[in-house]
């Protein structure tokens, strides 16, 4: 996914690992209202 | 903020859901929440409108749609990819955060109404999986994501093909069906069904 993230986006891999950090937090925050 | 809340208290689900998310211990309050205005402003606008656009959806959609379907891996990774879709937005779009994460939300949203419709064909090709996956992928990935994607992000002015590795399969995927990855469908049912067959639906 990183790899991904570089290579479509040209974020650089530390900034990518976080972005993903922070997406998946909000997203358990979200899930939790569904399960 | 206090217009949204005026809206919010229109929809008792929605009080209900706000008030119970405030109050739950993610928010570590020392007193309980019970004013929507207060809530609203504690949840903050980005959280609230993604809660506001995820609930209708996930009142129309069945939770059992088919056998083997996991509900909850399926709404995990479709939260994962709208909530990374919007934290991609805000760098390079920052006002269409709202819209890429919509996209990131409905990109999957047929799978759970296909797989009602067609329950029976969806647990018998589950049973085969292993051997049809290519082709399956394939079907997938032409109906349902890599098409559309570049469209829709030429349509909100999003660079290059970013739009893309919203739903980008891993290598491995293939090898590793446990693993989470961009938008291989059969991730949301049971990894068990590999060894253990479905029990396809009575017609």
């Amino acid at each position: 996914m990183i790899e991904s993230l570089k290579e479509a986006c040209g974020i650089p891999p530390e900034e990518a690992e976080q972005t993903i950090a922070d997406a998946f937090g909000q997203a358990q925050d979200l899930s939790c209202h569904f399960n | 903020m206090d217009k949204v809340a005026e809206q919010t208290v229109a929809d008792p689900g929605l009080v209900v859901r706000v008030l119970k998310t405030v109050n739950s211990a993610a928010y570590g309050l020392r007193r309980s929440v019970d004013s929507m205005q207060h809530a609203c402003s504690l949840m903050g606008r980005s959280h609230l409108e993604s809660l506001v656009l995820s609930l209708p959806i996930r009142e129309v959609l069945p939770d059992s749609p088919s056998p083997g379907f996991e509900a909850g891996r399926f709404w995990t990774t479709a939260f994962r990819r709208a909530s990374l879709a919007r934290l991609l937005a805000a760098r390079f779009n920052p006002s269409r955060q709202a819209q890429c994460f919509t996209a990131g939300l409905l990109l999957d949203m047929a799978v759970p109404l296909l797989a009602q419709a067609q329950a029976r064909a969806m647990a018998r090709s589950w049973n085969i999986g292993i051997r049809i996956q290519s082709q399956t992928w394939q079907n997938w990935k032409t109906s349902l994501s890599a098409g559309h994607m570049p469209s829709w992000g030429r349509l909100w002015g999003v660079p290059g093909n970013y739009p893309s590795t919203w739903f980008r399969p891993s290598r491995n995927t293939m090898a590793t069906p446990t693993s989470w990855s961009w938008g291989w469908p059969w991730n949301w049912f049971r990894i068990s069904a590999r060894t253990t067959r479905c029990q396809e639906p009575r017609s």
